[in-house]
This record gives C-alpha cells, sequence and structure tokens, in this order.
C-alpha cells in the first residue's frame, strides 16, 4: 500500500488500453470513438500535477488511441465477415472512424491532462465535472448510428435513417447507458448502506422491485381495470403521474426498508446480511403470487372453515350457516379478489412520463437518455450533499469504528437505520424510472443477481466514494450489456469459421457453442470480481478519502 | 429488568391493557394478512380432523427433511463456531455435491431408472471428497487471506465464491456424458445424463425399495386400515439413518478426539491455542473439510430423496439450512439438529396445510422471528452473542 499510487498510475493506464482494445476488438465501428475517448480520459484522470504530464498523457492517449484504431481496424476487415456476427450496415464498414478516434483519444487525454494540472482543487473538479458532462450529453450523438439520434430532434431528416441502420441494432451504447444510469442510481443508493455504513445489504432488489411495481400500479391501466381507481383522476388524465409515482416509489421503497431494518439493524453486521438476502427472495415470491388476495376478518373465517370445509357434506354447512353467512370480508370481495400484481404475466404497459406536451415514447432513446441523466446527477449531487452533512459523518465514523462512534454520541441503531431508509428509497426511485423505461415488470426481473450486480458495482469502483461507484456501475453494466454479446457473437463467428467438426456434427458444433456462450459466463465474471477485489483492493479501484489517508 | 421485575398489581390499567392486548393484536395481525400466504387455521385444523393420516405422512417428510438440512447446517454452524464467518459458499459446495453424487450413481446405474442401494451409499464416498476438497480449497484460497479483515469483506468474497461455484455447476449441467459399455455391441456409446439444458433439473435414478419389489413402498397403516396409505420409502431410512449416524459421528469427534479438541479450542480462543501449539491454519482448514464433506453427504441424501437437482437448488436449501443453524444457536451441533428439525417440519407441513407457494415466505418470517425476539438461539449461550 504505500507505493499504491505510483502502481495505480500504470496499472490504469494499462487496465485502459487493453480493456478498450479488446470493447473496440469485439464493437469495431463508430464504436471505436467511444472506446478511445475513454481510454483517453482515463489516461488523462492518471495525469500527476507537474510539467511535462501533459505530454506524457498525450503521448499515452496517441498510443491507446492507436491501439484502439487498430483494433477497430480488424473488426472492419475481419471480424465482420465472420457469420453470425451482426452484419451492420454498409455506413459502418468505413475506416474514418478510426481516424476521428486517433485525434480525438489523443485530445482528451491531453485535455483532461490539463484539466488535471489546474492548481486550485476545487476548480479541477469542477474541470473535470464539466467535461464529463459535455461528453454524457454529446454522447448520443456519436453513438453506433449517429443519424438517427439527429433526427429524433428533427434535425437532418434530409438523411434517410433506415439507410444508415437497421432496426434492431440502433443505439446500442444509448440503449446500455440508460440501463447502466438506472443501475447507477441503485449503485449510490447501495453505497449510502454499504460504503457509508458499513452494512451488507444482500437484498437491494427488492427495493427496486417495490419501486417498480409501486409505478406498475399506479401509472398503469392495471388498478384502474380492477375498479379500483378512476380513469379519469386527474394524474392520469393529464399524463402527469410519473412525476407523482416516482416519489411514491421512493417512499413505499424507505417505508418497507423501514418495516426490515427497524427490527434487524440492532442486530450483528452478518446476519443483516442474511435477513436481506431472505427479503430479497421473499419479494418476488410475493410479485409472482398476489394474483388474488382476498382478506377476510380472521375470527369469523376461523369458525367458518372449521364449520364447512369445501367439500364436506351440506347438513354440516345448513348446522353452520350462520358462520358462513356472517363471515367478514374486509379486502378484494369480489368474484376473483383483487388482481394486485398480475402474477407472473407482469404488468404492462406502464405509461410513459409526458412533459409540457411532449410523452416519451419506447424506441427513442435520447429523451430517456437525457431525463436519466438529470435524475443520476440529482441523485448525486443529493447524496454528495448527504454524505458531507452531520449524519454523513456519523456514518463513516460508525463503519471505522462503532463503540468509538457511539461514545461519541452517534445513536447507532437510529442511523443506522437512516443509512438502510435512505439507500432503500434510491433503488425505489430507479426502480419507478426503470418500471417506466422498459414499459413492463414481471417478478422474474427481480431476480436475486442483480443485487449482487449492483454490490459488484459498488465494490469495484469503490465503496464510498461516489464517483467510483459511478466508474463501476459504468464497467460493469457495459461488460455485462455490450461486451459479453459481442464476444459471443464473435466467438460463435470463430467456431463456425474455423471448427469443421461443427459441419459434420452439428449436435457438437451447437454444444459447443452453447458451452462457449460468454453471456453465460456473466455471474462468474462478477463473483470473480468481488473476490479479486476483496482479496487485491477492498477499497476498491477509486479509493474514497478517507480510505486513502488510511493507506 | 425492572419492568419484569414489578408485580402485577403495580402495573396501571394502560399498562396492564397493553400488556394483554400488544399479543392478542399481533396474532390477528398476523392472521389477517397471513391468510394471503395460506394460514387459515380452521381450514387447517378440519383437514387434519378429516384426514389425520396426512400429518403423521407429512411428519415422516419433515423428519427426512430435517435429517437433510441438518447436515448441511451443522457445516455452516461449525465453520461460524470457529472462525465466526457465514460461509457464503457452502450452499454451492452442496449443489456440487448433488451433481458429483449424480454422475456417480449415473455411472453405476448405466442408464437403468432404479438402483441397488448399496450404489447410493457407495455416492457418499466420491461426493464427500469432492465436497471436502472443494471447501478447503475455498478456505485456503478465499478466506484464509482474509481472516484478519473486516468481517464485511470475508462475507463479500464468500458471496462472490458461491456465484462463481453457482456458475461453474451451471455449466457442468452441460457436460454430463457418461460411457455406457455396451456389451452386445461393440464399443463405447455415450449416455447423456445431465438433460439437455444446462440449467435444467437433472433426475436422479431411484433407489430399489427393502422390500416388496422395486418401487413399492412400505405401507404399515395396511395392517390396520385398508384405506389409509402411508409411504416409508428406501430413501426415508436412508436419509434419516444417515444423518443420525453423521451427528452422533461428528459430537463423538468433536468430543473426544485430539482434532477435535483442538478445533473446541480453537473457536474458544484462537490465541491461546496457538500458543499451546495448536497449528490455527491447519485445524480451521479441517473445519472447512468437515463441513464441506458434511455437505457432499447432505447432497448424496438430497439426490436420494428428492430425486433431481439443478444449479439453483443451493440458495433455497441454504437459507434453509442457515435459518436452521440460527435457530438452534450458531456454534452448536445440537442445536443445529433441533433447528433442523423444527424447519424441517415447518416446509413439510407448509407444503401440505399452509401453501406451498409461500413456504420460502414462512420460513424466512422464522428466520426473521428467531432474530428479533432470541438472537442466540434455542440452545445458544449468551457468550456467543458478539454485537
Amino acid at each position: 500500500m504505500i507505493n499504491a499510487k505510483k502502481t495505480l498510475l500504470h496499472n490504469t493506464e494499462a487496465i485502459a488500453i487493453v480493456g478498450m482494445g479488446v470493447v473496440a476488438l469485439v464493437t469495431g465501428g463508430y464504436n471505436t470513438i467511444i472506446c478511445a475517448v475513454l481510454a483517453g480520459f482515463l489516461i488523462g484522470l492518471t495525469a500527476e500535477r507537474k510539467t511535462g504530464s501533459i505530454a506524457r498523457a498525450a503521448v499515452v492517449g496517441l498510443i491507446a488511441s492507436v491501439i484502439t484504431a487498430i483494433c477497430g481496424y480488424i473488426y472492419n476487415t475481419y471480424v465482420i465477415k465472420l457469420p453470425e456476427v451482426d452484419n451492420q450496415a454498409p455506413d459502418q464498414i468505413v475506416n474514418y472512424p478510426l481516424f476521428v478516434a486517433v485525434v480525438v483519444g489523443t485530445l482528451v487525454a491531453a485535455l483532461v491532462a490539463a484539466i488535471q494540472n489546474i492548481p486550485v482543487e476545487k476548480r479541477r473538479k469542477q474541470g473535470i465535472m464539466i467535461f464529463m458532462l459535455a461528453c454524457a450529453l454529446l454522447f448520443p450523438f456519436f453513438d453506433q448510428c449517429p443519424t438517427l439520434a439527429w433526427n429524433q430532434f428533427g434535425i437532418g431528416s434530409a438523411i434517410d435513417p433506415t439507410v444508415g441502420c437497421t432496426t434492431q441494432k440502433t443505439l446500442i451504447w444509448v440503449n446500455a447507458a440508460i440501463v447502466t444510469i438506472i443501475f447507477a442510481i441503485q449503485a449510490m443508493g447501495l453505497n449510502i448502506v454499504a460504503g457509508y455504513a458499513g452494512l451488507l445489504d444482500l437484498g437491494y432488489v427488492a427495493f427496486f422491485a417495490i419501486g417498480a411495481y409501486t409505478i406498475g400500479l399506479l401509472n398503469s391501466n392495471h388498478l384502474v381495470d380492477q375498479g379500483v381507481m378512476s380513469a379519469d383522476n386527474i394524474f392520469l388524465k393529464y399524463k402527469i403521474m410519473f412525476w407523482i409515482a416516482i416519489w411514491v416509489c421512493a417512499a413505499m421503497a424507505a417505508f418497507f426498508g423501514l418495516m426490515l431494518g427497524a427490527p434487524t439493524l440492532p442486530l450483528r453486521g452478518d446476519y443483516l446480511a442474511i435477513v436481506t438476502l431472505g427479503f430479497g427472495e421473499i419479494i418476488p415470491v410475493a410479485a409472482k403470487n398476489l394474483e388474488v388476495v382476498r382478506i377476510f376478518e380472521p375470527i369469523s373465517l376461523f369458525l367458518r372453515q372449521l364449520a364447512a370445509p369445501v367439500g364436506q357434506s351440506l347438513d354440516r354447512i345448513d348446522a353452520y350457516g350462520f358462520f358462513i353467512k356472517n363471515t367478514l370480508c374486509i379486502f378484494g370481495c369480489g368474484p376473483a379478489g383483487l388482481n394486485v400484481t398480475n402474477g407472473t404475466k407482469g404488468i404492462s404497459p406502464i405509461f410513459a412520463p409526458s412533459i409540457a406536451g411532449y410523452t416519451f415514447k419506447v424506441g427513442e432513446y435520447v429523451p430517456w437518455y437525457l431525463l436519466a441523466l438529470l435524475i443520476m446527477a440529482v441523485s448525486a449531487f443529493f447524496i454528495w450533499r448527504i454524505r458531507d452533512s452531520r449524519i454523513g459523518r456519523a456514518w463513516v465514523s460508525m463503519r471505522e469504528d462503532e463503540l468509538a462512534a457511539n461514545a461519541m454520541g452517534v445513536d447507532l441503531v437510529r442511523t443506522k437505520l437512516l443509512a438502510f431508509i435512505i439507500g432503500a428509497m434510491f433503488s425505489g426511485f430507479a426502480g419507478g424510472f426503470y418500471g417506466s423505461y422498459v414499459s413492463f415488470i414481471e417478478p422474474g426481473s427481480f431476480a436475486f443477481d442483480i443485487s449482487v450486480i449492483v454490490l459488484a458495482m459498488v465494490i469495484l469502483g469503490g465503496s464510498g466514494n461516489i464517483v467510483g461507484v459511478l466508474v463501476g456501475a459504468f464497467l460493469i453494466k457495459i461488460v455485462d450489456l455490450v461486451v459479453l454479446e459481442k464476444i459471443k457473437q464473435l466467438l460463435n463467428g470463430l467456431i463456425q469459421h474455423f471448427l469443421i467438426v461443427g459441419a459434420d456434427n452439428p449436435g457438437l458444433g451447437a454444444f459447443i457453442q452453447r458451452f462457449l456462450d460468454a453471456t453465460s459466463f456473466k455471474v462468474l465474471i462478477l463473483g470473480l470480481i468481488l473476490v479479486v477485489m476483496m482479496k487485491v483492493r477492498p477499497e476498491g479501484l477509486i479509493p474514497a478519502a478517507t480510505a486513502k489517508r488510511q493507506a | 429488568m425492572e419492568k419484569a421485575l414489578s408485580k402485577p398489581s403495580d402495573l396501571s390499567f394502560f399498562q396492564r391493557f397493553r400488556r394483554i392486548f400488544t399479543p392478542i393484536a399481533i396474532v390477528y395481525l398476523v392472521l389477517l394478512f397471513g391468510q394471503q400466504a395460506g394460514l387459515e387455521p380452521g381450514r387447517i385444523i378440519r383437514e387434519i380432523i378429516d384426514n389425520p393420516v396426512i400429518i403423521i405422512q407429512q411428519v415422516i417428510t419433515g423428519l427426512a427433511n430435517a435429517a437433510i438440512i441438518t447436515i448441511i447446517a451443522m457445516g455452516y454452524t461449525m465453520v461460524y463456531g470457529i472462525v465466526e464467518n457465514i460461509n457464503f459458499a457452502h450452499s454451492s459446495v452442496f449443489m456440487h455435491g448433488t451433481f458429483v453424487a449424480l454422475l456417480t450413481m449415473s455411472i453405476f446405474a448405466q442408464g437403468a431408472t432404479v438402483v441397488p442401494l448399496w450404489v447410493a451409499l457407495f455416492a457418499f464416498i466420491p461426493a464427500m471428497l469432492y465436497c471436502g476438497l472443494l471447501n478447503g480449497l475455498v478456505e485456503r484460497y478465499v478466506y484464509r487471506s482474509l481472516r484478519k479483515s473486516a468481517r464485511i469483506v470475508a462475507l463479500i468474497a464468500g458471496l462472490g465464491t458461491d456465484f462463481m461455484l453457482q456458475n461453474i455447476g451451471l455449466k457442468i449441467g452441460d457436460l454430463g456424458l457418461i460411457p455406457n459399455i455396451d456389451r452386445t455391441a461393440t464399443g463405447v456409446k455415450f449416455l447423456r445424463i445431465l438433460g439437455l439444458q444446462s440449467a435444467s433439473p437433472k433426475s436422479f435414478p431411484a433407489v430399489q425399495e427393502f422390500f416388496a419389489g422395486p418401487g413399492v413402498p412400505i405401507n404399515l397403516l395396511e395392517l390396520i386400515d385398508k384405506n389409509a396409505t402411508l409411504r416409508i420409502t428406501a430413501a426415508d431410512v436412508m436419509v434419516i439413518a444417515t444423518a443420525l449416524i453423521a451427528v452422533f459421528t461428528l459430537n463423538w469427534f468433536v468430543r473426544n478426539t485430539r482434532s477435535g479438541k483442538a478445533m473446541r479450542a480453537v473457536a474458544q480462543n484462537p490465541a491461546a491455542a496457538a500458543m499451546m501449539g495448536i497449528d490455527v491454519d491447519r485445524i480451521i482448514n479441517l473445519t472447512y473439510i468437515i463441513g464441506g464433506a458434511l455437505a457432499g453427504a447432505a447432497a448424496v441424501m438430497f439426490g436420494v430423496y428428492n430425486g433431481t437437482t439443478s444449479s439453483q437448488i443451493g440458495s433455497t436449501t441454504g437459507l434453509n439450512s442457515f435459518t436452521a443453524a440460527v435457530l438452534g444457536g450458531v456454534g452448536n451441533l445440537q442445536g443445529a439438529a433441533l433447528g433442523a428439525i423444527f424447519i424441517g417440519l415447518l416446509s413439510s407441513i407448509s407444503d401440505q396445510f399452509i401453501s406451498s407457494r409461500w413456504t420460502t415466505a414462512w420460513v424466512f418470517l422464522t428466520l426473521v422471528l428467531v432474530m428479533i425476539f432470541k438472537p442466540t438461539g434455542l440452545l445458544g449461550s449468551e457468550g456467543g452473542e458478539k454485537a
């Protein structure tokens, strides 16, 4: 740990070059530009504040960009010709993005290094922030299919969007970015629980599901069809339900966090892990089974059922007829009860948000992306301010030393509970946005591995550090959504191209393809990240300031 | 404390009212919302009165389940007792064990659907060896270097290991071609035993019954009442007998052998044990290996009893077993058995009378209630509780 800083520099640069090279190798085309920018950004970030560091960053950035461009060229020339690899539109098999990538990558590395060289720390941070914001805002317009993004704003409509891009593969990066942002909000929330307060929450997906179901119930026709909610209430009528419901989602998640946390948080930490794990497993079970909800008054129900079970002779029913008539139904008294979650069929469609007469549409990614970006920025700001407040300092002091914190007057249970509730709130918030974005929710989309993905984001990036968590979220989700899928196609193509055995034995060929399916190793990769990070760098790639001081 | 000492006559009307009313309110609320999850006491009592044999059948099923849960829970509780670490990878080690058992039994079965009992008994050897080794390796290469760091670090590393093992298990599901030595034809054919889909459930060959030919259960109640059927299968007997043997052997081992005594010494005070010349690393590794071997034994029992496995079974079984360990008092072997009997009976009775879809939820509720009201467990001592 003594020379951690020095090794980190070279590590980060090497990781940036190798990682982005691999991504460019499997995605190619316009994606090379994005890869080069990312590599340049990472290299620029590691620049030290001394003379010559800008030049060094520029040189390293140039090397990285050239490597990335070469990888992109290999993709454009060879990989694209393999069978099973997406046949991209003709305009994407051009090599000019590669030159753009070299130039832009080098410039970005130099620019970020220059920002890093600003002497005042506050200005430096502001500079990085502004640069990242500019990149984030410009990013959809440099995606795989730029013309389509422009068209969504009515610019460049002279270009026929169907020429440039096939329908399915459009804007894969923007779509991935929206999902990434949803997970990043969750990761920031879990960071409060696990990073700041040091509580291991393994059922974080439960709050996500609660948020998604809340918006599913409020902002769809599901409850209207059940006759619970009127279709012409002002929220639905004027399409402003999303803006109200998203807060209700957060509140519901916080409420469930309170109900789960209040009894279990006084316990020791590892018990909390198991309780939350169990809770995460129960919520999908509940979502699956709350299809027919009907509640009777228990005492009258008890007497009735004791007296007249189903399938028994009628004379017994007559004798106890009094009880049957007097079974009080409290809730869901219709013939089919109240259908709350619609079981495995799920709730669909959930209405999209609408603002100033413009309604968001499925498949139009850029407005969603901008909204998600706004929500993430607000969340990050909020969490950053909480972190420096009295309660934030209490969390950190509690994580470092419970006994000392208690002696200084920190109420442990209350502080833990607040961390747990606020963490749950962000998960519910993200869940609400997710429900609106995908417009369809079902119990299967809230499995345990979401909890672990979010945990891995926090651990990988650096628990207790917002920037680290965001970087972790970004890395894991891009690998999950884009890279693994592309590697799968690449491997399939290679197997079909080179493996003659597949030709005369199609069963074996199919078996090898399925066995080497890169997407099926997702869980293994997540597990490996957790174990390796815990053993090598438990403080994460970008450690929090307190962890740095300790090192 | 003060409250408990005060006599009832000292209480004000409201205090007395609250004391009586609060439990009633809680029970009422549980019944009010529990009916959605199948908790309808009237119906349950009615069903038991109408067909009392079912409850005997469910008790037998529950005890067989409890036998499996006991063996897994002992693995959790031993490891927790000695290093205070919840071994998250334990459930995946168990899942791997079911695959080893399935492979072994299938090799002997050669495609037959029923195997003699000795095949199932033989399967214990490879399964226990494999799982013991696997758990030992996990301890050596994942947990050992993290023993000094914060508890959450070891937990997360264990969780990561669990995920890696789960994915490997999923991939094992894709393999599973065993040679079928065909004596009439020439050459060796391959038999596919793990199904076509890696994630789909895989079937075990059934164990031959003791009496009355293959597949016919013992019917004790036939002697009394021709219409009542009570199934006690060879699997029931084997599972319960194995669990009893395992519990007593382990108890004997921990109490009487040199290594067992060393284990207890390390559990009490590792530093002092090291000063007495005990190799702490070796003892901890041994604990993990024994825990893993137990998971392997449980895996064979699970396969023989339930007749199916998949890469997903680890989590539910793991949660049940962990609940049993906590219920009995973590670190206490007898407690684990007691907790397992409770959980086994609860889940079999819930499957039959309450609602099989909500069984996981009822087990989970038990876990939460135990943690709130008696975090030390039924047999746990106050000293074991370290906040």
